[in-house]
């Protein structure tokens, strides 16, 4: 009997500490808890503030481009236009009055396609087609701009349900594709461009293919800003960019962009 | 002694067990509470009905065998139903798949000690061995709940409250109905009823985690 009392005692006193123990656990994982839930806000919070400095420097860079592209195309273009616009006035000689209104049509029809370029350039810089229309429209009016100047046959097709981004994510991808035609206007000596836009459940696969004359290793090099660029800008969507390209193969960039937010590992 | 702290550690169990029911009912109407615990509306009410049973054995009629009945067999629907609660509240359940078989297992265990045992008589073993099985899914919440990402707020969390009274719980039921099997024999009742408290005292404790559960639940939707 003393025994099994002796048992029920220390039996009592191990239950005891065992809820003892018990309740230093729970203090102990909500603690622990909480020191990982701190930690895990304040890399979050480093996170976003980096992904908002990459941001801004994106926009930054975006900005400086389009003055540096509205600056080439006043000189390379309107200038030019105007220039010559110009030059028609001031050799008007008005006793030659058939001549005279033939210069004059002229002027004033140079005139009128300049105004025309600075609304389409206008409105390939501003962010509002995108905004007010999305990106598929904004792409089809890029396709439109491009194929306007006869050098390139260009094709856009859309396949799977097409969903609305936020304006900021579609702005950053409509600049890719921007970036992309650029590079391949400048540099590709492409005759064919094809813009596939693949929706999926989860993802956007973006292909931009031209039939061009590829890349060499040299080539890699002098085209590097611009698809780092591109990378990096997929990078922000959390996308990848994939560049294939052979010598005299052509050139297809493929950029893949979740739908939805990942969620962040830490 | 020993009965009159039985008696005062039961009543307060049905007390919590009778809140925690009434709680539960306030919230089933309500669509913003989680799922989860729309479902565990279902076990307060088998728990009411043990509850009840066990009153009208302790205090109406002492030789009512047939709640021991009823006890016992309640026990195959708390382990099945808190192993499908615990599973489904882990995070990243589809990671701990494996550990299906190991609860499969462990129920099949019961029912065979419960089969071949008298359930006029409180089987102490498939108690023990339910708690054993309960522990450990306990422990597998709290490791997949370290494993990913830290965003819920502990002390705000149903689903935390619930599992930690279920382990706070299983924990001493696991060496109490062991020991309760080994000693029954062997020790005065008045010792045997102070083990038989802890085990109460642990179930009352359970049962105010459950409360608290409830209540961050009415805090959360609010």
């Amino acid at each position: 009997m003393f025994n099994s009392t002796k048992a029920v005692i220390i039996f009592i006193i191990l239950c005891t500490l065992l809820i003892s123990l018990l309740i230093s656990f729970i203090a102990f994982i909500i603690y622990r808890y909480q020191q990982k839930q701190n930690v895990f806000f304040k890399n979050m919070e480093e996170l976003k503030a980096s992904h908002e400095n990459a941001m801004l420097q994106s926009q930054l860079e975006i900005q400086e481009q389009t003055f540096q592209n509205i600056s080439q195309e006043i000189h390379d273009n309107i200038g030019q236009k105007l220039t010559l616009a110009k030059l028609h006035l001031n050799t008007l000689d008005m006793e030659d009055a058939a001549n005279a209104l033939l210069q004059i049509q002229d002027s004033v029809k140079m005139i009128g396609e300049t105004i025309n370029d600075l609304s389409d350039i206008s409105r390939s810089l501003s962010s509002e087609i995108i905004l007010n229309n999305g990106f598929i429209k904004a792409l089809e009016f890029e396709v439109n701009q491009l194929n306007k100047t006869r050098l390139y046959n260009i094709k856009l097709s859309v396949t799977g349900d097409s969903i609305f981004m936020e304006a900021q994510k579609e702005l950053l991808l409509f600049r890719i594709v921007q970036e992309a035609l650029n590079n391949i206007v400048k540099h590709a000596e492409a005759t064919q461009i094809h813009i596939r836009l693949h929706y999926c459940s989860s993802e956007l696969v973006l292909e931009i293919c031209d039939n061009g004359i590829g890349m060499v290793e040299g080539a890699n090099i002098k085209r590097g800003n611009g698809f780092a660029n591109m990378s990096r800008r997929a990078n922000m969507l959390q996308g990848v960019c994939h560049v294939i390209s052979e010598p005299k193969e052509g050139t297809t960039i493929k950029i893949e962009i979740p739908l939805y937010e990942k969620q962040q590992e830490v | 002694m020993g009965k009159t702290i039985d008696y005062i550690l039961f009543d307060l169990q049905c007390i919590a067990g009778l809140i925690s029911f009434l709680l539960s009912i306030r919230l089933i109407k309500n669509d913003s509470i989680p799922n989860y615990m729309k479902g565990f509306f279902w076990y307060s009410i088998v728990c009411m009905i043990v509850i009840i049973n066990n009153f009208i054995k302790s205090h109406l009629f002492d030789n009512f065998t047939f709640a021991t009945v009823i006890n016992n067999l309640s026990l195959i629907f708390h382990y099945s139903f808190l192993s499908v609660f615990i599973i489904k509240i882990t995070p990243k359940r589809e990671e701990i798949r494996q550990v299906n078989f190991f609860l499969i297992v462990i129920l099949i265990l019961i029912i065979y000690l419960l089969v071949t045992h008298n359930l006029e008589k409180h089987v102490y073993q498939a108690f023990s061995l339910s708690g054993f099985g309960l522990s450990i899914l306990c422990l597998i919440y709290y490791y997949q709940l370290f494993n990913n990402l830290p965003i819920l707020n502990l002390r705000k969390e149903p689903s935390f409250w619930i599992v930690t009274g279920v382990f706070f719980c299983m924990s001493i039921i696991v060496p109490s109905s062991a020991m309760i099997g080994y000693l029954k024999n062997k020790i005065s009742e008045f010792n045997l009823i102070i083990i038989h408290d802890i085990a109460t005292f642990s179930y009352l404790v359970m049962h105010v985690f459950f409360i608290k559960a409830f209540l961050c639940s009415i805090q959360q939707r609010q």
